[in-house]
This record gives structure tokens, C-alpha cells and sequence, in this order.
């Protein structure tokens, strides 16, 4: 494909991109703070679990608080982010759900674990967590002859978009609900970035046929050789405008209008690749797209 | 405590010259593997070796029986994470690229027997395309006693919301989760796909006549070495099934 042909496809990928968007301050989380969201957590959802929220253990690391619950489970807090991360240690295979389901019906078995969770309470004014995937953990095994089992449902995961202002904010899931057999909760990740309330700048948006632009020249610096190009092996999936999050041991101080390109490179090894690029001419929130070098300076002789 | 190593390839200029693929290069690559380097080493398990780009060698994985090293490098260790392109044979095999031809340019998991009569349990490869889910079984001759070979039935991602799957994985394995589950819930962060799957093989008593006993496979009960139970290796003469555990969305 063409350099501009794949820019323009992002580009009509795009939904509605609003004139101006407001830059908006994030609260910043003492190790105290990110407990109390820890023991919110817990106290939500101790009940369904068999935990008395109080019968836990604390233990603060460098960059996370850990409750040790019985049984294996556990309730994670990221200082850097406020995420919260409850597992319930139940091994993979216990409680199945069973044989292959409709969607719908492993919506309804998810359902009602994550009203337990108050989405609008971790949530700020004029921002909701929507529903936006429904995922499936699934088993199947074989015999040398050949013959299949039937495969099995284990897990049901509804996974959640924070949105604020009518933007999603892009990342990982905002929030993650996976149940076992009966609805059962197996784990619950909530990775909400509060806003403050404060309005730091409004800028105006990036037209989306310049963002592709510099998604794409900041894709072509993964093959970066002349005579060959990205573009020439990738396939647009999306792009998409929004609010982005950055990884949940990363401070994060603002959220910033970002663009988000999905795309798929083909040939005998393929992959997919997200480039994000500022949705406004100022970068108002670095990231870093260069990666860590090895944690090693091991060099082995030639062979 | 266990011993591990690990690999990782980020650039693939060399493949790319020498017309062996089209692969782009990766960004997240050393962040991925330095992550799970970083939380096993924290639980005071050894590593034992770390090699990356291009002290990456095919050779490393393929049995020492088919000419290659592979009880020098990961089936000399209990645990073995790399990092590098994927994708599979038409017959179920496993395929990963290397950027230089050492002593080939890519490896083929019919030339691994790992777990034989030296040490690996667990290969976890963050690399494309590793597993059929059609042909699940092309694996199996992987499995010389290794428990559960880590991977993906379709694209992985190199983004910024996977860039910390590798401390995802070695913080759930040092905090006692299953094999299975510490990686299939360490990629994962459920907006973007990555696909992620655990192979394991089974006994008689597992397969039970093709009404699958699921509490006795690895993907249930395998943990690291010293953060819970490890079951026994199952040599070939005792395998009965192959078993399989994906996430799809």
C-alpha cells in the first residue's frame, strides 16, 4: 500500500472529531489513598467473594500496595495510577462455565459482578464507564488419534471504556470484570484515572488527515532502511480519537487529546502495532516510543 | 527457586536485507523481556543467561539431537521467555525469526524436545501466530517433559498498553498464580487482542476417555518453582492429550 493511501484510510476511520478539547488535570495518589481505593474495592465486592474485608493483610512495596486475602487472592493497588486489580485465586480450571455459550448469556453472567463494582463511583461528573468487549477464556484438548473434546467455557471477562466528556479514554481497559461458573468473581481490574475537575488548556483538535500523517511517518521508523517501507506491508484496522492513559505503573499528571492507529502488517511474520500521536499541535503528554534497551550487556562469542 | 533465561529480538534489518522476511522491526521488545527479568530475579530466582538482537540463536531451542544446543540454553533452564516475530507451519508447528542464520534463520518447534532429561517446564513466547488452534496437536512433540509451552493464535501487539506484559507475567508467576493463568491474564490488558494461549500435555487420567478431567492438567495446577505446587514431568510414554487455554473477544 501507499505511504498516502494507508494516511488516508486511518484518516476515514476516524469518528467525529470535536473543534476543541479540553486538556484536563488528573488527581495524583499518596501509597494512602491507593489503599483506600484497594479497601473500596474490597469492601464492594468481599461479600460475593467470601472475604471479610477486614480480614486481610497489607503489605506496601515500591510501587504498589498488596492486600493478601485467603485462599490466594489478592487486591493489588498501583501507587503510580490508582489501578486496583482483585484476584480471587481460584485455580483456572475450577468452576468452569461450561459448553459454548450464546454472547448474550455470558453478558448476563458477567452483569451482575460488575454492577457489584458502583462504576459511577470511581468515575468523576460528566464521565461514565461503558460497556465496550466481552471476552472468553476457553479450553479444549485432543488425543493422538485425533479426536476432539468439546471445548469448554471457563471464564466470562466484560470489559469496560472510561468516558469522559464523550471522549473514551484509550489504553488498556478502564475496567475488567471475569467470572467464573454462576457469576462467580474470578478477578476485577479497575484502572481509572480520576480527573480533578480542572480544565488546563483548550486547544483545538489535529485534523484527523494530519494525525494519520505523522502515525504513519512515526510507523515507517519500524523499518527504517531506505528503499522499503512500512506502508508497503500494513493494513489499517483503526484510528481513533480520544483520551489516552498511559500504563498503569506510569504517572500520568493530565489528560490530553490523542489519535490512535491500529494497524496490521502482513507477510510471513506478521504483527499489529499502535501508534498514538497528540491530537493537537502542543504535546501536552509524552510518550515515550522508543523502548527500553536490554537490561544486559551479556554479548556472547561467535559461534 | 527456578533458573531462566530469556531472549529478545527488536530489530530485524538483517532478515530484512538478506530477503528472508518483511518483518518490521518492534519497539517494546526489551521492555517486555526486561520486565519479567526484572520480577523473577526480585523473587531471587537465577538468571541464566539474557541474550538479545542478534546473540539470539535459533540453535538455542533446537534439540541438541537435531544439531542443536538446546541442552546448553532452554532445556538447561526451567523457565525460557523470548521475544521475536512469529507464526506457524501449515501441519501445527511453531516458527520464530531470528535476525542472524545461526545457525538458521528461523526455528521450527519439530525440532524441540524439551523437558527431556534436562531441565525446561515452561516456554513462553510473546511472538505472533505461534499456535493453530486448528492443529493444536502439530505442538506436540515439543513436550519431552516440559509442562506448558506459552503463546498466541493470532497477532500480539507492540504498543504502549502491552509494554508491561513481561512484569505482568513474572509479577503473577512470583505472587502465585498458575503458569496458565499468569500469562494469559499478564498480556492481557482486554482492550486489544493479543490472543494468548497455554498448551499443556495430559495423562489417561486427564483425558478420561475424551470427558476432559480439567483439575488435573498443568493449566490448572502448575506454578512456578517455589510460589506453589509443580506437578511432575510426563514423559511421551505416559502423554494421553494435549490441552489447550485461550482468551478470544
Amino acid at each position: 500500500m501507499e505511504q498516502q493511501q494507508l494516511v488516508n484510510e486511518l484518516a476515514g476511520m476516524v469518528g467525529p472529531v470535536p473543534e476543541t478539547v479540553e486538556v484536563l488535570g488528573l488527581q495524583q495518589h499518596t501509597p494512602d489513598a491507593v489503599e483506600q481505593r484497594m479497601q473500596r474495592l474490597l469492601d464492594l465486592v468481599g461479600d460475593r467473594i467470601g472475604v471479610r474485608p477486614e480480614r486481610r493483610d497489607r503489605v506496601r512495596e515500591d510501587d504498589r500496595s498488596v492486600f493478601r486475602l485467603p485462599l490466594g487472592g489478592r487486591v493489588t493497588g498501583y501507587h503510580a495510577s490508582g489501578a486496583v486489580h482483585l484476584s480471587t485465586g481460584l485455580p483456572p480450571m475450577e468452576r468452569l462455565i461450561g459448553p459454548e455459550r450464546a454472547r448474550d448469556e455470558l453478558l448476563a453472567m458477567v452483569q451482575p459482578a460488575a454492577e457489584l463494582l458502583d462504576m459511577p463511583g470511581w468515575t468523576g461528573r460528566d464521565e461514565e464507564l461503558v460497556f465496550e468487549r466481552l471476552w472468553q477464556i476457553k479450553a479444549c484438548a485432543a488425543d493422538p488419534g485425533g479426536t476432539r473434546a468439546a471445548p469448554v467455557v471457563c471464564r466470562a471477562v466484560g470489559a469496560y471504556r472510561h468516558v469522559v466528556r464523550g471522549l473514551p479514554v484509550l489504553g488498556s481497559a478502564s475496567a475488567a470484570v471475569q467470572v467464573a461458573a454462576d457469576s462467580q468473581i474470578d478477578t476485577v481490574r479497575v484502572f481509572v484515572r480520576s480527573t480533578t475537575g480542572n480544565v488546563l488548556d483548550t486547544p483545538r483538535s489535529l485534523e484527523p488527515q494530519e494525525a494519520a500523517l505523522r502515525a504513519v511517518r512515526q510507523l515507517n521508523g519500524l523499518i527504517p532502511e531506505a528503499g522499503r517501507s512500512f506502508s508497503d506491508i500494513a493494513t489499517p484496522v483503526s484510528f481513533r480519537f480520544g483520551y489516552l492513559s498511559l500504563s498503569k505503573r506510569a504517572p500520568q499528571s493530565l489528560l490530553a487529546p490523542m489519535y490512535v492507529a491500529e494497524v496490521r502488517t502482513d507477510g510471513e511474520e506478521s504483527m499489529s502495532y499502535l501508534a498514538a500521536v497528540p491530537g493537537t499541535e502542543t504535546e501536552y503528554l509524552p510518550l515515550s516510543r522508543v523502548g527500553s534497551g536490554p537490561a544486559t550487556s551479556q554479548r556472547r562469542p561467535p559461534h | 527457586m527456578a533458573t531462566f533465561g530469556v531472549e529478545g529480538i527488536r530489530t530485524f534489518a538483517n532478515a530484512r536485507a538478506n530477503g528472508v522476511s518483511t518483518a518490521s522491526d518492534l519497539t517494546y521488545t526489551f521492555n517486555l523481556c526486561n520486565g519479567i527479568d526484572d520480577k523473577l530475579r526480585s523473587a531471587g530466582h537465577t538468571r541464566t543467561f539474557y541474550w538479545a538482537e542478534r546473540d539470539c540463536w535459533e540453535t538455542d531451542i533446537r534439540d541438541s539431537d537435531k544439531g542443536g544446543d538446546d541442552r546448553d540454553w532452554v532445556d538447561n533452564v526451567d523457565l525460557f521467555f523470548i521475544t521475536t516475530h512469529g507464526n506457524h507451519e501449515a501441519d501445527g508447528q511453531a516458527r520464530m525469526l531470528y535476525d542472524i542464520p545461526q545457525t538458521q534463520w528461523r526455528t521450527f518447534s519439530g525440532q524441540w524436545q524439551l523437558g527431556e532429561d534436562w531441565n525446561a517446564e515452561w516456554v513462553l513466547a510473546y511472538s505472533c501466530d505461534t499456535v493453530d488452534l486448528n492443529h493444536v496437536p502439530g505442538l506436540w512433540n515439543m513436550f519431552a517433559g516440559m509442562h506448558i509451552y506459552c503463546g498466541a493464535w493470532d497477532n500480539m501487539y507492540d504498543a504502549w498498553t502491552t509494554e508491561e506484559c513481561g512484569r505482568d507475567v513474572g509479577q503473577n508467576l512470583i505472587d502465585g498464580d498458575t503458569v496458565s493463568h499468569s500469562w494469559i491474564d499478564g498480556v492481557s490488558d482486554w482492550a486489544v487482542d493479543n490472543h494468548p494461549v497455554t498448551v499443556c500435555v495430559g495423562d489417561a487420567a486427564t483425558w478420561n476417555g475424551g470427558n476432559i478431567n480439567w483439575s488435573l492438567s498443568y493449566l490448572n495446577n502448575d506454578h512456578l518453582w517455589g510460589h506453589g505446587t509443580v506437578m511432575n514431568d510426563l514423559p511421551p510414554g505416559q502423554q494421553a492429550c494435549i490441552l489447550w487455554r485461550w482468551a478470544e473477544g
